[in-house]
């Protein structure tokens, strides 16, 4: 690569043509959700290993804590976190990303632009503020059925059992998704509303990319709903 | 300082007056950032029910994530979201001011997105950090000078060695891949810049975040628990606990943006010409190494946020006595805590062996070899964690599947050596600095790296593993490898950021300094552990106390060796002899634009038409 290797283009080249830049962030939001699988990877390795371990058979059951109750110190099992309402938080997710993905498709086919995009993006946003909602209600059932222990006479320290950790973590990753998805979801209906999601040029792939990233949650949603519901007790 | 010119005339002039986004600078951020952390404190006093045991654990998490939020703030950085949010699209003449365009050395307080002065500023953090990190090793070397010395009580003497850790982990792998992946690499690429110039100065100012509620915790009682945090040990110790969890999330958001960044640079922006087979080395090592700590760094952030939700969430992630398991962190930990050694150490690799190639005027041994070496290291990096857990009885049956693991990977290392020693035999030497720190790069990693290989077999690993035989022997693959290769870099590189020349003189004193030490300190210390001396302890038995001692002269040889070169690095920067573009007469394409280096790096984009290591050929023998 000596200096005489060394030829100058025929144009300047710092005006890079559309297909150029949206090659890069096309690869680019690839390497996010790729990282982001990784994530949820480790969170759903967390949930296996520990319902492997059940160290001490603590995956759901824990001690009676109530000093006032006959049955103090006596083992209870947790009840299992509603595999339906599991699904019908994942049916909900998979809902706001096919009207991102047969929106987006449908309208990028039809060369329509601004508008009727502002409003299926908008719609995507709704559902995942649904979705988000039905997540703290489930978060809060746990909270709900929060066993504790007796740390010392009269003061009760309440802790999780293994199993209520795990959903904690899963459903509190996917709360942040949604709203990262509602963000993304209005964020495109404003732009669409002022015209900056068009056909034309880059305009268009913010949209498919956001859709990438839609898709990729509602199927890390499916994905945890499959392995919690199955694998649970 | 740099002072890059832009030679780009048809664009139009950024503006300077007014808009609160053009009044952010590093000044700002801390401000938000304290603004943050306070509200971080005090809100949770009316929100949450502070009786409880966990409610100090909730007040410090939510402050060091308020200060994170406000530093981001403050300094500019979730601008770019929330105008994407409202449609307030950048214009040109705001990309050129966030690129830092005739804002002289201002820039560098600012979150300029032009990927040099991204480089400089990485290259100042990481000297700061490994400057936070040499004295803290300073003052452990000096509690252990003899036996009960108490010249800092136990508990300081844990934070100490447990802060110093994680600070010289996290400053390693910015050291290298941070000044050096950004200046250098794009350029090296025939880029103009980063992919994405908005996170690359996001990576830099989200480690800047980092840092602050990682110091922090020497304030707030410490982390008693080693630079490791084991847990359950993790869950008890002091709320220091908490804002060092939250670094260490803040840090993994860096090195991910950073990461994506990097690999997208590289496969996406070389210029015609520059195909896969004719990538500068350090460029490849950038992208190795990108690509892994990409894979290996989400472990780190899931095993911290369950540390934190167990402090102060009431879950039993790793609470044996309510269904978790010690084991669970342990796993997480060694499948980041492994490859992260190989995210730290391939950058510098990449870099020596560019310092090998133009200092002996040899092309590149066995270039494809090289790149085969260190992937085969990153892809086996993935497949040892385990080989840190030998002593804790998990799955023993996994143990000779691990040690297997662990010994293949020494052949892509040993690879790496060959490549570097087949570089330089029989070359032309030209024994400048950059070369000198290359040669002590390869004697101390043969060291470094035939005790890695001692302990990778389960038998030796039972007897050393808690000993500072292990202690010395990542020492040796840290501080006289990394480091070596990291200063390397530096006395290569700087004429380029500088226009001018470190100091020969100093250069080779801060060497020798340094490079004596680590012999003196290290060694001391393998026969510190051979004899049984047990690491992390703030104190020993007096049968110790010889080779103690010796090791902590050597730990001030190395730091007097620091000391000289980061002299060097200030006096060279205000006066140093001019260097000219191409002071090494190299062939890659950073050398070959001019110096300072403008703004868009070239006036128009090269072609290239050979590989970049034609050293020893006649001119145009391979054009």
């Amino acid at each position: 690569m000596s200096s005489d290797t060394i030829e100058h283009e025929a144009s300047h080249g710092h005006h890079e043509a559309p297909e150029v830049v949206e090659g890069r962030q096309r690869l680019g939001i690839w390497l996010f959700i790729v990282g982001d699988v990784i994530m949820l990877a480790s969170f759903i390795f967390t949930y296996l290993y520990l319902r492997g371990t059940n160290t001490g058979n603590g995956w759901m059951t824990y001690l009676q804590g109530d000093t006032n109750a006959a049955n103090y110190g006596q083992p209870v099992h947790e009840k299992v976190l509603s595999a339906g309402f599991n699904w019908t938080i994942t049916a909900v997710i998979v809902a706001s990303a096919a009207v991102v993905w047969f929106g987006e498709k449908h309208l990028r086919a039809q060369q329509k632009g601004a508008g009727s995009f502002s409003l299926i993006a908008a719609v995507a946003g709704l559902l995942a503020i649904v979705a988000s909602a039905l997540t703290v209600i489930q978060l809060r059932s746990i909270d709900e059925h929060m066993p504790y222990h007796l740390l010392s006479q009269n003061v009760h320290e309440f802790t999780y059992t293994a199993y209520g950790s795990a959903e904690i973590l899963l459903n509190g990753s996917s709360l942040l998704h949604l709203i990262v998805l509602a963000f993304l979801g209005f964020g495109l209906a404003i732009r669409a509303s002022k015209g900056l999601v068009s056909s034309e040029g880059l305009k268009w792939s913010q949209a498919r990319f956001v859709r990438f990233f839609w898709v990729w949650v509602a199927l890390g949603s499916v994905i945890t709903a499959a392995v919690t519901s199955l694998i649970n007790k | 300082m740099t002072a890059t010119i832009d030679l780009q005339k048809s664009h139009s002039p950024a503006t300077n007056g007014g808009g609160f986004l053009r009044r952010l600078n590093f000044g700002t951020g801390i401000i938000f950032g304290i603004i943050g952390a306070l509200l971080g404190y005090f809100l949770p006093h009316h929100f949450f029910d502070n009786q409880g045991s966990a409610f100090a654990d909730q007040c410090t998490v939510i402050s060091a994530v308020g200060w994170v939020i406000g530093f981001w703030f403050g300094i500019g950085a979730l601008a770019g979201p929330f105008k994407w949010f409202l449609g307030w699209d950048q214009t040109h003449a705001d990309e050129m001011y966030l690129a830092g365009k005739d804002q002289g050395k201002k820039r560098y307080w600012k979150y300029c997105t032009d990927h040099k002065v991204v480089g400089v500023q990485y290259l100042v953090l990481a000297m700061v950090l490994l400057g936070a990190g040499g004295i803290l090793a300073m003052l452990i070397r000096t509690d252990l000078i003899s036996p009960g010395s108490h010249f800092v009580n136990q508990q300081v003497y844990n934070s100490f060695l447990s802060l110093h850790g994680m600070l010289m982990i996290i400053s390693l792998i910015i050291a290298v891949a941070g000044p050096w992946g950004n200046f250098v690499m794009p350029i090296q690429c025939g880029a103009r810049d980063m992919a994405f110039p908005r996170l690359n100065a996001l990576s830099l100012w989200t480690v800047v975040a980092a840092a602050v509620p990682l110091l922090t915790t020497l304030f707030i009682g410490g982390i008693q628990d080693g630079w490791t945090t084991y847990a359950p040990i993790s869950i008890q110790t002091g709320i220091g606990m908490n804002t060092f969890a939250i670094a260490i999330i803040t840090f993994v958001i860096s090195t991910t943006v950073a990461g994506v960044n990097t690999v997208c640079t590289i496969m996406t922006m070389r210029t015609t010409g520059m195909s896969l087979d004719r990538l500068p080395i350090f460029t490849w090592a950038s992208l190795i190494g990108g690509a892994l700590g990409l894979y290996a760094m989400p472990f780190f952030a899931t095993a911290m946020t369950m540390t934190i939700l167990d402090r102060s969430a009431g879950t039993s992630f790793f609470s044996a006595d309510s269904g978790g398991t010690g084991w669970l962190w342990e796993n997480m930990f060694w499948l980041m805590g492994h490859p992260e050694v190989y995210v730290i150490l391939i950058p510098a690799v990449g870099a020596l062996l560019e310092i090998a190639t133009v200092f002996s005027r040899k092309p590149l041994f066995s270039y494809k070899t090289a790149i085969g070496g260190m992937a085969g290291i990153a892809g086996l990096s993935i497949l040892v964690w385990a080989h840190h857990m030998f002593t804790t009885g998990w799955a023993p049956q996994l143990g000779g599947p691990f040690m297997l693991t662990t010994e293949l990977i020494s052949i892509p290392t040993g690879i790496i050596f060959l490549v570097a020693v087949g570089t330089i035999w029989r070359g032309n030497l030209w024994m400048k600095t950059p070369m000198i720190w290359l040669m002590g790069f390869i004697a101390n990693f043969i060291i470094g790296g035939v005790t890695g290989i001692y302990l990778s077999d389960i038998p030796v690993d039972n007897t050393m593993h808690g000993t500072m035989f292990v202690v010395a022997h990542f020492h040796y693959v840290f501080v006289g490898s990394v480091l070596f290769g990291a200063i390397g870099a530096v006395y290569f590189w700087f004429p380029k950021i500088s226009g001018r020349f470190l100091d020969e003189k100093m250069g080779r004193i801060s060497f020798w300094l340094a490079f004596i030490g680590v012999q003196v300190t290290f060694l001391a210390m393998f026969v510190s552990g051979l004899r049984g001396m047990p690491r992390r302890y703030a104190s020993y038995q007096a049968i110790f106390e010889h080779t103690n001692v010796i090791s902590t002269i050597g730990a001030y040889t190395i730091m007097a060796g620091m000391l000289v070169s980061l002299a060097n690095i200030i006096l060279s920067w205000r006066s140093g002899e001019p260097s000219g573009p191409n002071p090494w007469h190299s062939k890659t394409l950073e050398w070959l634009v001019p110096t300072p280096v403008p703004l868009e790096n070239f006036e128009v984009l090269p072609v290239i038409e050979s590989d970049p290591y034609t050293y020893g050929e006649k001119e145009g023998a391979r054009a």
